[in-house]
């Protein structure tokens, strides 16, 4: 089991002004509420006590049911993966960062430069690079499966993700249909254990403004096996949320709210991780910017949320909104790797990510994967004791000589951050190294990963498979 | 009245909603007709797009001028002229929605904004819109454009099937087909059998003028 740095140094909301982002939340679905374009979720909110419209499809919640809900949902929530060795523990601001996140429709080809569509193979390929990445703690992608039909688009993505990766994994199964799928794979890796030892959690996104979809009755399933609910809201500040980032924040938390009394009504204790933040859309080209410094603010927002009820969070970071891993993508995964690592946000996606989420890049994954570790390093911090501030060490080595060969240097060395792929040497021998950019020595480790032998495990393999050809069977009966 | 008109320009171009209507209110009491009205609106709109393409306002300037105006066409100056029997002339009729499946409409409502500034009449489905209701759009709207949306890669072939479904009810003749969203492409638009694909609203607007053979 892994532990994440704590961090959560960061912080721009008082305590007040998070109680007041609570109260405006808790009004929004009380007196605004939430519409649901599905019928399960509408009648159960019914059931449990809501308001209800069913012409209109409006639920409004009251507080009461919001605020129990709160008690019931865990502070502590573990996602296990194939290996438990790699499992994480998301709780107090520990922070782990996250390969990708959902499908992209586009790849930049590492090989060839150019910018197409993603098939299978390279969701394959880029999970195998999620697993190598020493940063990277879990696994989403940078690929879609196009070559597949649509309908099982995300089924076949999880069997690439349960078969190339022992890191805990986070991915889409929008519906019933797919989580019930995705939960019957994971039953094939942990059997009856899956309840306590979930190798996945599932990432769940309501449409903004208050919204609940069809797609999101897989909350019902999620929460009765005990999955993690990764919820992820995108509400962009001017068009699906107010401009004003409070209220948008109020928004997302309002709607991170219903998810969550859906959950832990339909099962008391059901793991849920708190992803309320805001996106801008740019309002020149109408694009979400997630290289956009409102983007990176959300995740503190998000952060002083958690805290305040104190659930584990989800948000982003290491993406860029440029087309090419170049230096407007290095200043932008940076900068919302950084902001988001030190407001102490559990589950930090996106590495890889370029073109707001448009295009996956690998390249880009092995450059945002070294600047992890720089923001790592960061967030360890300074430590002061008695060891570190090292007078004996000092007194040793005396006015004018040297510490290079004491012991204490190489005891400590680990603590200094090593890098492994950005330019640190001299001009000269990097001129006699063949003068290579980062993008350049990044493809060029994409290439010595992706060479090495691929070891899977067959049997499971082969199990999963099934579920996957059986599902196809269900799905193009209906067609 | 050319004060008035001005007036009623400069308020759309400086986006006063107040000012606005209270131009249009008082252009009507000074019984200007309707269609000059619409005419010095169509050329602010145009107006407005050209800042907009220059980067001069932003989206939002945008959506809101087209709204306005809309407000303007459909509450103050279309029942007048129906009482008159007359018809406003518009670039063309478009039915525009986003795909079943989908329910992210926000881009799908920046082309519908755009689209009805340049001049055309929208008739908007929504969003999550089933193939069914697109046929039957087509029917009784008869519109010269069809404009689909979709955001999702697991939604992008409900095009596909909405183009098929055309074909299949002898409808795909009448009508002009045009696609947008993230993950389209001129290569999926031509292999779906399209007519026009627009990688963004401004695009799509002079797609959807050249596929009716307007001038720019």
């Amino acid at each position: 089991m892994k532990l994440g740095l704590e961090s959560g140094q960061l912080k721009f909301l008082s305590k007040d002004d998070v109680e007041k982002i609570h109260q405006t939340s808790l009004r929004i679905l009380e007196e605004i509420g939430i519409k649901s374009s599905s019928k399960i979720i509408l009648d159960f909110f019914k059931k449990e006590g809501a308001e209800t419209d069913e012409k209109t499809g409006l639920i409004k919640i009251p507080e009461n049911l919001v605020k129990d809900s709160l008690k019931k949902a865990p502070s502590k929530v573990v996602i296990y993966g194939y290996n438990p060795k790699n499992a994480i523990v998301l709780e107090n601001k520990r922070i782990y960062f996250g390969f990708g996140g959902t499908p992209t429709p586009y790849i930049l080809d590492h090989v060839t430069g150019e910018i197409r569509r993603p098939t299978k193979e390279d969701v394959i390929k880029a999970t195998r690079l999620g697993e190598y990445l020493s940063e990277m703690d879990f696994i989403m992608t940078i690929a879609g499966a196009f070559d597949v039909p649509y309908e099982l688009e995300y089924i076949h993505e999880w069997e690439v993700l349960l078969t190339y990766t022992t890191k805990p994994i986070v991915y889409s199964a929008p519906g019933l249909f797919n989580a019930n799928k995705v939960i019957e794979m994971g039953r094939v890796i942990k059997g009856d254990r899956l309840e306590k030892e979930p190798v996945f959690g599932v990432y769940v996104e309501m449409p903004s403004p208050l919204m609940f979809h069809m797609t999101n009755e897989n909350i019902f399933s999620l929460a009765k096996n005990n999955i993690p609910i990764v919820v992820g809201q995108m509400p962009q500040l001017g068009a699906t949320a107010p401009i004003t980032y409070a209220g948008a924040v109020a928004l997302s938390n309002a709607e991170n709210l219903a998810a969550l009394t859906l959950a832990e009504l339909i099962k008391p204790g059901a793991p849920f991780v708190l992803g309320a933040y805001v996106t801008p859309l740019d309002m020149r080209t109408g694009r979400c910017a997630y290289g956009a410094p409102e983007f990176a603010m959300g995740n503190i927002a998000n952060a002083a949320l958690a805290e305040f009820y104190n659930l584990p969070t989800f948000g982003w970071g290491g993406c860029s909104d440029s087309k090419l891993p170049d230096a407007q993508a290095g200043a932008e995964v940076m900068m919302n790797s950084l902001v988001a690592a030190l407001s102490g946000i559990c589950l930090i996606h996106d590495c890889g990510y370029l073109a707001g989420g448009s295009i996956g890049s690998l390249e880009m994954a092995v450059i945002s994967n070294e600047v992890v570790g720089m923001v790592k390093r960061i967030v360890r911090g300074i430590d002061v004791n008695e060891e570190t501030l090292a007078f004996d060490v000092i007194r040793d080595v005396g006015p004018g000589g040297h510490f290079l060969s004491h012991k204490h240097t190489l005891k400590h060395l680990p603590s200094l951050y090593v890098s492994r792929l950005f330019s640190r040497e001299s001009e000269v021998k990097w001129m006699k190294m063949g003068r290579k950019d980062v993008r350049t020595k990044a493809r060029e480790e994409v290439n010595k990963i992706l060479s090495q032998p691929v070891t899977i495990d067959k049997s499971l393999s082969e199990e999963i498979k099934k579920i996957v050809r059986k599902a196809e069977e269900e799905v193009l009966k209906k067609r | 009245m050319a004060s008035l008109i001005d007036e009623l320009r400069f308020a759309l171009l400086s986006f006063e909603e107040e000012r606005f209507f209270e131009a249009i209110k008082r252009l009507l009491e000074k019984k200007v007709s309707p269609l000059e009205i619409i005419n010095a609106l169509t050329k602010a709109l145009e107006e407005v797009g050209r800042r907009f393409e220059e980067g001069e306002i932003f989206l939002v300037h945008l959506v809101m001028a087209g709204e306005m105006v809309k407000k303007a066409v459909s509450e103050y100056l279309e029942p007048l002229l129906k009482e008159a029997r007359t018809e406003r002339k518009t670039l063309g009729r478009v039915v525009i929605g986003t795909v079943a499946g989908d329910i992210h409409d926000i881009g799908k409502n920046i082309v519908a904004a755009m689209l009805f500034s340049a001049g055309f009449e929208v008739i908007d489905l929504g969003k999550d819109v089933p193939v069914e209701e697109f046929i039957r759009a087509v029917r009784e709207y008869n519109p010269d454009i069809l404009g689909l949306s979709a955001l999702l890669s697991t939604t992008l072939p409900v095009q596909k099937e909405i183009i098929e479904a055309l074909k299949k009810n002898g409808l795909r003749d009448r009508v002009k087909v045009i696609v947008g969203g993230a993950p389209v492409t001129a290569e999926w638009a031509e292999q779906i059998g399209a007519d026009g694909y627009g990688e963004d609203a401004v695009e799509a607007v002079k797609v959807a003028k050249r596929l009716l053979r307007v001038e720019e």
